[in-house]
């Protein structure tokens, strides 16, 4: 009996109390994109060391940062509408990732939610301070409610304009710029990363590449143009979209790409579809040598019409000269990033980590140097397996 | 005396609830954290150390069984009282309780503030506290045979989806994260095990199945049978872990294995974010923990105290779990109160290893002498 009495009482205590986390979604702006930019105060950094831990008031001195939220209008959604929606944008100037959240809110009606979100866009100035970069780094680590699967690309010059960009083909131009990421799948010239990726590289040894974007404003075109190196939380420097794919092929990445080569001042273009990445790590004195062997296959789908391919002598020729151009051209890649940038995209120090402890325990130490005067050597063997419809 | 007696004649369990009760019961808080210590002490290897940690674990679960064995299948506190006499043998028992309730409460309070950070942002953390204790005490109140019955459901529950989740996530793992192998000093090997074997904690839970199983023949087959599975399925978490991490990213983030499931992504299907309701499901891996040690201590209590009933033994630790889940001031020293407290290891160190093989050792002597004494008599007759 004193149970049933007691039943109201307790019962009362758990539901009478309300829901701290009830959010009704209509009070929700579901950011789709973020867009990182430096601000005014962004070259006083050395400056900011030198403030005292335990300052009274060290909010809201310096703006370190421009931030842009965009996200979809959902007034424009529903039943009855169609398509989707018009993209809104807050910006903010903030000190950190997290007083820049703050201040969107402060600005906006609404709640916060980055659950959602897909695309990061870092501008390039951004990446050249490193105290900052690591500060934004370590908030998307900390972060448990962001969404880890969002992608990651950098944008030339100031990143705020990209956001605000009108593409032909869709919307909004975090839809146009989540669409060309996924392309990546069927065609290795553009890269995608998404931020578990990157987080997980820089933890790793510092080494990323990130897709890089560019707004030619004359054109009003907004396209992929290459890669942002980043060592060590630095811009070092970009690679080209060809030299992307070259990269994609020495690092296992590859999906689906085409090379060309001239023969009597024709195109040939080589539709690669099927491929393999093998690396043999061997020290030759105190040298490493690194050997890597690409086995590629495909088809050739544009000649020229005089030009007959059903012969295995023709066929042999022209795979013997797709190995020689595919292989000088991945040699010189890995010979730029290896001693001008001193990065290593291709997976080549996770390689001996993994199949060859006991080297890697050896040359762990200097791993740098010795990475930097490697020699390598790429051995290509193209297979051409079909030729289209016509002889 | 009567009642007892009535429970006691009720051999209520199955092969499978023993076998479920002990895997719900070891799978615990563990899973969410000990990827991250263990990987960081031995990178790729984890998944050896676990293997190492599942040995010492059956070990330490063959000597229950061997304790129990010894002591027709008796209830804990009766072996311990018989074997060390009333006071001390209840001295004993109250500490295996006293450090029961200690790691389920600090247990607690870390699933807290996992529920906190990833689920519920803006409620109390003593309100979670609360409500989990609260519906751990409702069970509690029950019967042993309602537990097994809801150790036999949460099972399902617990593993088909995560199972199911592991599937998906493999799709996306980088297994060559797994390289190389054995390639770390043995005394590494040995100071990650311990975290492995914290992660087994909750085995315990055999003292108090074992008395009411049916089949008792059966029993220790059983026993491998559930370490085994357990210890699968912690490897499992740690390949996937590293497959889906590697290392360095794993050595960083607090729970692994929650960020692993959040991670999870599947092109092409229209419900994103999902992992909400994995989320969910996953408060029962702790929360089966909870329910069965809580059960054994007020067990425990219950009986060294002479008490009438489990209700009013749960009553009475359910204030020192709530006080003990809110002591730590924050998260850093949970695990300083769990992993680098001194009295904590020792304790463990008496409670699962000394305090079976004392008992085993007391009743050589003991039946010794009594064989002894039944030699003398029967060569006087």
């Amino acid at each position: 009996m004193k149970f049933k009495i007691g039943l109201p009482i307790i019962l009362s205590c758990i539901l009478l109390t309300g829901c701290w986390d009830k959010v009704e979604i209509d009070r929700l702006n579901f950011i789709s994109s973020i867009v990182v930019d430096p601000g005014q105060d962004i070259g006083k950094e050395e400056e900011l060391k030198s403030i005292n831990p335990k300052e009274p008031f060290a909010e809201g001195q310096f703006k370190k940062l421009k931030v842009t939220y965009g996200f979809p209008d959902i007034s424009m959604l529903g039943p009855g509408k169609s398509g989707s929606s018009q993209e809104k944008y807050i910006t903010t100037d903030a000190y950190s990732m997290e007083d820049a959240s703050s201040e969107a809110m402060a600005k906006s009606s609404r709640d916060i939610y980055m659950g959602h979100t897909k695309l990061l866009i870092l501008s390039n100035n951004i990446l050249e301070y490193k105290d900052t970069f690591k500060e934004l780094v370590d908030y998307f680590q900390r972060n448990p409610n962001i969404n880890r699967m969002m992608d990651v690309v950098v944008a030339e010059g100031n990143a705020q304009d990209y956001i605000k960009f009108k593409p032909i083909t869709e919307n909004s131009a975090e839809y146009y710029i989540s669409g060309l990421m996924a392309n990546s799948k069927r065609n290795s010239r553009i890269m995608s990363i998404n931020l578990n990726e990157f987080l997980i590289l820089l933890s790793e040894n510092g080494n990323v590449l990130l897709p890089k974007i560019t707004l030619d404003k004359e054109k009003n075109e907004l396209i992929l143009t290459g890669a942002a190196i980043i060592k060590n939380y630095e811009l070092k420097g970009y690679f080209t979209p060809l030299e992307i794919l070259d990269i994609q092929l020495l690092s296992d990445k590859f999906n689906i790409g085409k090379k060309v080569i001239y023969i009597d001042g024709h195109p040939v273009d080589y539709i690669i579809s099927g491929y393999e990445r093998k690396i043999r790590v061997d020290e030759k004195g105190d040298k490493l040598t690194i050997n890597i062997d690409l086995d590629l296959e495909g088809q050739v789908n544009g000649y020229y019409v005089d030009n007959k391919l059903l012969e295995k002598e023709e066929l042999q020729n022209m795979q013997n000269t797709f190995n020689k151009s595919i292989s000088d051209e991945c040699e010189k890649i890995m010979e730029i990033s290896k001693s001008e940038f001193e990065i290593d995209p291709f997976g080549i120090r996770e390689h001996i980590e993994k199949f060859k402890p006991n080297l890697w325990n050896k040359i762990s130490g200097n791993w740098v140097e010795k990475y930097k005067n490697a020699t390598v050597k790429v051995n290509v063997n193209t297979e051409i397996r079909r030729i289209g419809a016509v002889k | 005396m009567e009642v007892k007696g009535i429970i006691k004649d009720k051999k209520i369990i199955g092969d499978f609830g023993l076998f479920t009760t002990l895997v719900v019961s070891i799978v615990g808080i563990g899973i969410f954290s000990s990827p991250r210590d263990i990987i960081d002490k031995v990178g790729s290897d984890a998944w050896i150390v676990v293997l190492i940690g599942g040995s010492i674990i059956f070990l330490l679960l063959w000597l229950i069984y061997m304790v129990m064995k010894k002591n027709d299948f008796q209830d804990f506190t009766n072996i311990l009282q018989n074997n060390f006499g009333k006071i001390v043998g209840g001295a004993f028992a109250i500490i295996f309780a006293v450090y029961s309730i200690f790691i389920i409460s600090l247990g607690m309070r870390e699933f807290v503030e996992v529920i906190k950070l990833f689920l519920l942002r803006k409620t109390p953390s003593e309100f979670i506290l609360m409500i989990t204790i609260l519906t751990g005490t409702y069970l509690v109140r029950g019967e042993i045979g309602d537990l097994v019955k809801f150790n036999e459901v949460s099972f399902w529950i617990m593993f088909v989806p995560a199972i199911a989740v592991f599937i998906l996530v493999a799709i996306n793992a980088d297994f060559t994260n797994l390289l190389p192998v054995l390639n770390n000093k043995p005394s590494q090997y040995f100071s990650a095990s311990k975290y492995a074997i914290y992660s087994f904690g909750g085995f315990e839970i055999a003292y108090l199945i074992l008395p009411y199983v049916k089949n008792k023949k059966n029993s220790h087959r059983v026993l491998r049978k559930s370490i085994m599975f357990v210890s699968a399925f912690y490897i499992i978490v740690m390949i996937l872990v590293l497959g889906v991490f590697s290392k360095s990213q794993s050595r960083i983030l607090l729970w692994p294995t929650i960020s692993m499931i959040r991670s999870l992504y599947i092109p092409g299907t229209f419900v994103e974010r999902w992992e909400g309701i994995v989320m969910a499901l996953w408060i029962f891996f702790y929360f089966t923990t909870f329910v069965n040690s809580y059960f054994f201590s007020s067990e425990i209590i219950k009986n060294v105290f002479k008490l009438k009933d489990i209700k009013l033994s749960s009553l009475l630790i359910m204030p020192f779990i709530f006080i003990i889940a809110l002591y730590p001031e924050n998260i850093a020293e949970i695990y300083s109160l769990h992993f680098k407290n001194t009295p904590v290891v020792v304790t463990s160190i008496f409670v699962f290893v000394i305090l079976p093989i004392l008992v085993l050792l007391m009743g050589k002597v003991k039946s010794k002498g009594r064989s002894k004494g039944r030699w003398k008599t029967t060569n006087e007759i």
